[in-house]
């Protein structure tokens, strides 16, 4: 049995973050019998340094987690601290907070789909899917002033307002997106060889993907809804009505095709959340005293649902905070998916997970 | 010989804000990164200008280590984003061997948390002209 190393990356798109790879081939050769997973490259240790920081300092270390989901971290923090503290958030607040994490979700989505476009070789559906995530990083930079990093959250509600000026551009932007995405799709659905590439590949049954815990799109395109936003509404989400989009096949295909059409159902919440928006305050001038206790706190991050614990002995600084983050929960699942597939496909069933590492491993 | 310049990106821990907007630099035409005469490249031996996220977490210390010998004399070396520059929110953790010129001398400096790709685009065409100046002419 020969053992070889397949080292991804540094510039491999589908490495954006370090990790190697140990692979057993199959007797063939050319397909995968098991795969070893060699990480913890992007250890910063941050739930120590959380220990030593104040409640408010540490909005900002959770912002840095992950730079792709890096809304959903301060917003699902400050509600495990609101649930400490007992507040509860101006109605305007907790509509702009879903603006925030629907914006965040669409962009993720639109860079991986890009990037499993990159891996394909598909330079114009990847410069496409690319332009139409502009618009958003566009949206983002107008309305927060950074392209990455919103710092949306507070604790006791937002430090951002929407005026109509500001909806405006993000409705014009979200047509340009809503245009390009269609034909994005289009292709999608129609591109045979686009298709028979990546149906079938990765494939995670729908009893796998229930047994090993999977979440977000990763559990979605193998038939298990486990949205948070539906099955345990936080902040406005119990106001809005969106559909869970599904599939049954769970391959590479199935992932990216519930990505595609969740950035839909992001831009159809948008605009109710526009259109609902009520009046009020913004966020509530709260002191960062936290009473002694626990709370745990979850939402749909665009990997899937993320969950936040918290441990207050009354002290400005927190006792433990941990997380845990949708790629977690995802990573076992490769040892599924990739088995008895072509070594060639290993970067392209990563990518289909949407694999958060710095998340992982903070 | 052509007169491209070869980059070398190592990624020692960073959060992928910064790598994700490397990519945008490139493969998004409006960053003008195709006038900047340089390319990507996988193989350290090559490198013109190493480029290097992250802040430089314990367990990539040996792994940035090892590159570091492998690579040119002569190189231009960037530190792109807050972390490898001081290590940002994370410096005084145990898990954080940073910053980034106690392992190399650092040549252009791009802040930011992150970037945007028309920050990269520029110090990528500072770290060039830097190339150009002192490097490739003698």
């Amino acid at each position: 049995m020969t053992e070889s190393k397949c080292i991804l990356g540094p510039f491999d798109i589908a490495l954006e973050e370090p990790v190697y790879f140990n692979i057993t081939p199959n007797e063939d050769k050319k397909t995968i019998q098991s795969v070893e997973i060699i990480n913890g490259f992007v250890h910063r240790g941050m739930e120590s340094i959380v220990l030593r920081r104040n409640f408010l300092q540490n909005l900002i270390i959770t912002e840095k987690v992950c730079g792709l989901c890096s809304n959903n971290h301060p917003f699902t923090y400050c509600m495990a601290v609101e649930k400490l503290a007992h507040i509860t958030l101006p109605r305007r607040a907790q509509y702009l907070r879903v603006i925030a994490d629907e914006t965040k979700r669409i962009a993720s989505h639109l860079f991986n789909v890009a990037m499993l476009a990159h891996l394909l070789k598909r330079h114009t559906l990847m410069g496409s899917l690319l332009e139409a995530r502009e618009h958003f990083q566009d949206i983002k930079e107008q309305i927060w002033g950074n392209r990455m990093d919103l710092s949306a959250n507070v604790i006791g509600g937002v430090k951002y307002d929407l005026n109509p000026e500001k909806i405006a551009f993000m409705k014009e932007k979200m047509a340009l997106t809503r245009t390009a995405l269609q034909a994005i799709i289009h292709i999608f659905e129609t591109d045979e060889s686009l298709k028979k590439r990546i149906q079938g590949v990765g494939v995670l049954p729908h009893e796998k993907a229930l047994s090993l815990g999977v979440v977000g799109p990763v559990a979605r395109a193998s038939g298990v809804n486990n949205d948070v936003r539906f099955c345990a509404p936080y902040a406005a989400y119990d106001a809005l009505s969106f559909n869970v989009i599904t599939r049954s096949e769970g391959d590479v295909y199935a992932r990216a095709m519930v990505r595609l059409y969740e950035i839909f159902e992001s831009m159809s919440l948008l605009e109710h959340a526009f259109e609902a928006l009520p009046e009020g305050e913004i966020s509530l001038h709260v002191k960062s005293v936290v009473p002694k206790g626990e709370a745990t706190s979850r939402s749909e991050a665009p990997r899937g649902e993320l969950m936040y614990y918290l441990k207050s002995n009354g002290t400005p600084k927190p006792e433990r905070m941990k997380w845990r983050v949708p790629s977690y929960m995802n990573w076992e699942a490769l040892k599924v998916m990739l088995k008895d597939n072509a070594i060639e496909d290993i970067a392209l069933i990563f990518n289909s997970i949407d694999p958060c590492i710095s998340c992982s491993e903070r | 010989m052509s007169d491209m310049i070869y980059v070398y990106r190592i990624n020692t821990g960073s959060c992928n804000g910064c790598d994700v907007e490397i990519l945008a630099s490139v493969l998004v035409p409006k960053f003008g990164f195709d006038t900047l005469g340089c390319t990507y490249t996988n193989d350290p031996t090559l490198a013109n200008i190493v480029l290097v996220t992250g802040s430089i977490t314990a367990r990539s210390k040996p792994y940035l280590e090892k590159i570091l010998t492998q690579l040119p004399q002569k190189k231009i070396v960037v530190a792109l984003g807050i972390c490898p520059i001081s290590g940002g929110v994370f410096r005084d953790s145990y898990a954080i061997a940073g910053p980034l010129d106690r392992f190399v001398d650092v040549d252009v400096n791009i802040a930011g948390c992150p970037p945007s790709p028309k920050e990269i685009a520029q110090g990528l065409a500072q770290a060039c002209a830097l190339w150009r100046e002192k490097c490739h002419e003698n």
